[in-house]
Formats: structure tokens, sequence, C-alpha cells
């Protein structure tokens, strides 16, 4: 593990309207690892990452990025990408490329596995492609800290495990990956570090050793039925609201 | 990288999305198919240049604003809708506003423009003699009075595409994006006429603020000036509005909408509405609590 960080979390809380979605969240994201955010639905995942890329402005504490000075500090995957109709991959990546004179397109998309579609317009593409192309817009500019929003969402297990292996890849390049996801598998093998919301709160943090011991579980599974608890309701934040 | 490069980059993804867009393009040839139609009809098109303009006036007034609606309302939202991508590049929200605007403007002016320029190369074929002097002369038609009609009404376009840009912004997903922008296309058409009218038939607007009332209204002011300015020269008859609150009805509805949209980038309107909503609930709710425990003592 490194001893530098590239993001700080103090006591960041977020409310909408009388719902408050996350509460005192203070976290370390230690620079070079891939560390993921896990937890069950509802619990502040998306949330919390888009207010650490500005996409929602915290309701109390801060964020601050405390990676390399760079054009682009941080690439960001949504939970739902959305490219324009009627432009192909390449044009699509040359687009924002062209915003930080990133690299050519097709440099970003060997980099994903998907220079064969280069020329093919995106709504032709499928969620798998597509998940893809969002990740190869994450690291346009070379960003010290890449987050991905559910970035195997919805895809089959094979396309699941090459997004993963991909932000794997993205972490060894000396990059910061932040996912969430509900892969916990996946998450095993392949995050240095992981954070585990609950009722918008970390509920814990730490190594997968360190957690699999606290909670004297071997799984990933086993810690957050150990957090969670009754699994058989959902949990509502705001209750009616 | 400077402001302008942004600025470059996203107005020429705006057009080329304008460009890209079938529906856009049959959009401008139906505007030809109707301008054609229009004036096979009333036959302004052999008295000139002017005659012309004002019988195109009227079907303008509605299809302006229609296709500026159409290229506007969802400049900010479903899948044209990348803004918190976008917030991870160096890229300003003022070179991001202007660079949606230019690209969808020029995509405007090709829509409208290019059907009224070729409506001017037909009249300086079909038009009389008058029609092919090139000055501006009281009561002598010109095609540069065609040229300021057509500029008129692409600043008009302009106008309504800013307004249904501050609509795209403001609204959260497709479905409400197109109410509104129906809402700002009636208000847009009708709404200041009606407004003008209303006024006078109560008696609150009197004769002498009639020209500055409509002047407020962006197709009153288009109107106003397309008659003071390209028809007034010819017949000398002018003074259909107050040509000063014209200009500046129309540049205020424009700075305003291009504020809104600025300011609405961070979607903060809408939400700080709903959050104010959720905790006027909130309060109402406590009240009718607090209210009920007072009665039981």
């Amino acid at each position: 593990m490194s001893d530098r960080s590239v993001l700080r979390l103090d006591g960041v809380a977020k409310s909408f309207g009388t719902v408050d979605v996350l509460s005192d969240i203070s976290v370390s994201i230690p620079a070079g690892e891939l560390v993921a955010v896990i937890g069950p639905n509802g619990s502040g995942k998306t949330t919390l990452l888009r207010a650490i890329v500005g996409d929602l402005r915290p309701t109390g504490g801060s964020i601050s990025y405390t990676g390399p000075d760079t054009n682009r500090p941080i690439g960001y995957l949504p939970q739902r990408p959305t490219f324009r109709s009627g432009f192909t991959a390449a044009e699509t990546l040359a687009f924002y490329s062209a915003l930080v004179d990133g690299a050519a397109p097709e440099i970003l998309l060997e980099r994903v596995g998907l220079e064969a579609a280069a020329g093919r317009n995106v709504e032709n593409l499928s969620g798998g492609m597509r998940q893809l192309l969002g990740i190869a817009q994450a690291i346009v500019g070379d960003p010290p800290l890449v987050i991905l929003d559910e970035p195997a969402s919805g895809l089959d297990p094979n396309m699941s495990e090459y997004v993963f292996e991909t932000a794997a890849e993205i972490a060894s390049e000396d990059r910061t990956v932040l996912l969430s996801s509900h892969d916990l598998t996946l998450v095993e093998e392949t995050a240095d570090r992981v954070v585990v919301l609950h009722q918008g709160r970390v509920a814990a943090s730490g190594t997968l050793e360190t957690l699999s011991s606290r909670f004297g579980t071997d799984s990933l599974r086993g810690v957050l039925n150990a957090i969670v608890g009754d699994t058989a309701r959902v949990s509502v934040l705001g209750g009616e609201q | 990288m400077s402001r302008f490069r942004g600025f470059g980059v996203v107005a020429w993804r705006e057009l080329l999305t304008v460009v890209r867009t079938r529906s856009y393009l049959l959009l401008s040839a139906g505007l030809l198919l109707v301008f054609v139609g229009v004036l096979r009809v009333a036959g302004g098109i052999g008295g000139g240049y002017v005659p012309t303009a004002v019988d195109l006036l009227l079907p303008l007034e509605l299809l302006v604003p229609l296709v500026a609606v159409a290229l506007g309302y969802r400049a900010f939202s479903g899948e044209n809708d990348d803004r918190p991508v976008l917030r991870t590049y160096p890229l300003s929200k003022s070179a991001l506003v202007a660079g949606v605007f230019a690209g969808r403007f020029v995509g405007l002016a090709g829509i409208v423009g290019g059907p009224l320029v070729a409506v001017g190369l037909a009249v300086s074929q079909i038009g009389g003699p008058e029609s092919r002097v090139f000055a501006v002369h009281h009561g002598v038609d010109s095609p540069i009075l065609f040229v300021r009609f057509i500029a008129l009404t692409l600043c008009f376009g302009a106008v309504v595409l800013a307004m249904a840009m501050a609509v795209s912004v403001l609204v959260r997903n497709s479905r409400a994006a197109l109410a509104a922008a129906l809402a700002v296309l009636v208000a847009v058409v009708a709404g200041g006429d009606l407004v003008a009218l209303l006024g006078l038939s109560a008696g609150s607007i009197s004769d002498d603020l009639l020209g500055t009332v409509l002047a407020v209204g962006p197709n009153a002011a288009y109107r106003g000036l397309v008659l003071e300015s390209v028809v007034g020269v010819v017949t000398d008859r002018s003074n259909a509005i107050n040509v000063p609150a014209a200009v500046f009805g129309l540049g205020g509805w424009l700075g305003v909408s291009l504020l809104i949209v600025w300011f609405g980038l961070d979607r903060r309107p809408a939400l700080l509405l709903q959050n104010a909503l959720d905790r006027a609930r909130s309060l109402g709710l406590r009240r009718r609590l607090w209210a009920r425990l007072r009665r039981r003592g």
C-alpha cells in the first residue's frame, strides 16, 4: 500500500430535502490502488461518487483531491453513460480528447480492447461495448484518479470480468481506480481495498484481510451480511418521503 | 488549453449533431415547401423582395419558433446530456453554454436561412426590375431589404433557441423537456400578443403604450422590426412598434435565457426548488402534528 493519498473526504454529508443520503463520510483513498465501494442498493454509493466528481454538491464536509496537478485530475464513468447517436466510437472519444489534448481515439480504444469497433456508431454498440467506451472516455487525458460507477452493471459474466480486468490494468498503470459494484466476487478478485457503505455511512473500510478478520468471515458477502443484517427487507432512507 | 478552444470543440459537436439528425434536415425541406406554397397562393414573389417578406412574415412567426424549439429543447437532456462527464474536463461553463448555443444556432441558420436564400434567389429571377436595385431608398424594393429580413428572422430564431435551451437545462428528463418546450412555443407565438390584447381590452394599456408593450414579446418584437426596417422602408408607413424597446426586448430575452442556461447547468434551480418543496412539506407535516397534539391537550 502507498502512503500517498489521491483523495480525502472529511465528514462529507449530502441531503436531498429532508432525506440524509450521506452522513459523516470520512475516508482517504490511497494512490495507485483499486478501491471498491460496496453496499446494498440505496446505501449512497452513486451519490458519494457523484459528489466526488462534482456532479452533486455536498451539504456538509469537504472533498479534497490531493493527487498530482494535471489538466484532468479525475476521470469518470457514470452509472448510465450517455453517448450521442450518429457519432462513431472514435469520434466520441476524439471530442473528449480534444478538450484535454489527450491521446488519439485509436490508442484509447486499444487500451480497452475496443479498437475493432472504432468506426461503429455508438447506438449500434452492445451494452458491454458501451461500458468499455465509457471506460475509455474516463481515462482520456490520463487522470490520476479514475472513478467507475458500477462499470459491470447489466453485463454478462465474461464481459463483467473483462471490465474488471481492464479496471485492474488501469490501476496498475500508477493510477487510482475507485469503483462501485454489487459483484462481490469480482471485487474480491481485483480490489486492493474496500469501503462498505450502509445507510449513507461508512460501516467499514480496509483491505480484504482486515475486513475478513474483523468480521470473522472469509468472504465479502459475509462482511456485508454482518453489517446489513436483515436482508429480507429493503432499507429506505427517509422512510416515505 | 484556452477557453476559446473548448468553445470551438463543443460548437462543432453541436453542429455535427444537427447535421446528422435527418429530421432536422427534413424540417428545412418542409420549410421550403411551405414557403413555395404560401408564395404561390399569395403571389408576392412576383412583386419583389418586400412583398415576398410580407407574405412570409406570418408563417415565419410560427415556423421559426417551431424550428428553434425543435433544435433547443433537448440540448441538455436525454442522450445529449453528458454534463456529469464534462464536469471532469477543463471546460468552463461559459464555453459550454456558448458552444452549444453557437453550434445549434449555425444549424438553425442553415435550416431556416437556406430556404429563405432560395426564395431570395427566386425573387431575383421572377421579381420586377425594381427588385434588382442594390440600394435602400424609400419606395424602392431591394435585395438588401430581403437580407435584412433574413437577418431579423435569424435573430428571432436565436432568441427562441436560447429560450428552448433554458427550458432544456431546467427540466430533468426528455418528456418534461418536450412539455416545457411546447409551453415556450405557445408563449412565444401567442403570449405577447395575448397579454397586449388583454391589457388593451381591460384598459390598463393605453394606445400610446401599445407599441412598447408589444415590443416586449419576442414574436411581436420580430414582427414590428420587420414592418419597421423592411416593409416600412418601401411603404414609408412606419411606427408599427417602438424600435429601441423591440431591440432591447429581443436582446433581453436572449440574455436572460442564456443566463438561465448558465446558472441552470448545475441544475441548481430545480434542486433548490425541490429542496424548498420538501422542507415546506416537512414543515407542514410538523405543524399539523403539533396542532393535533395541542388539541389533544
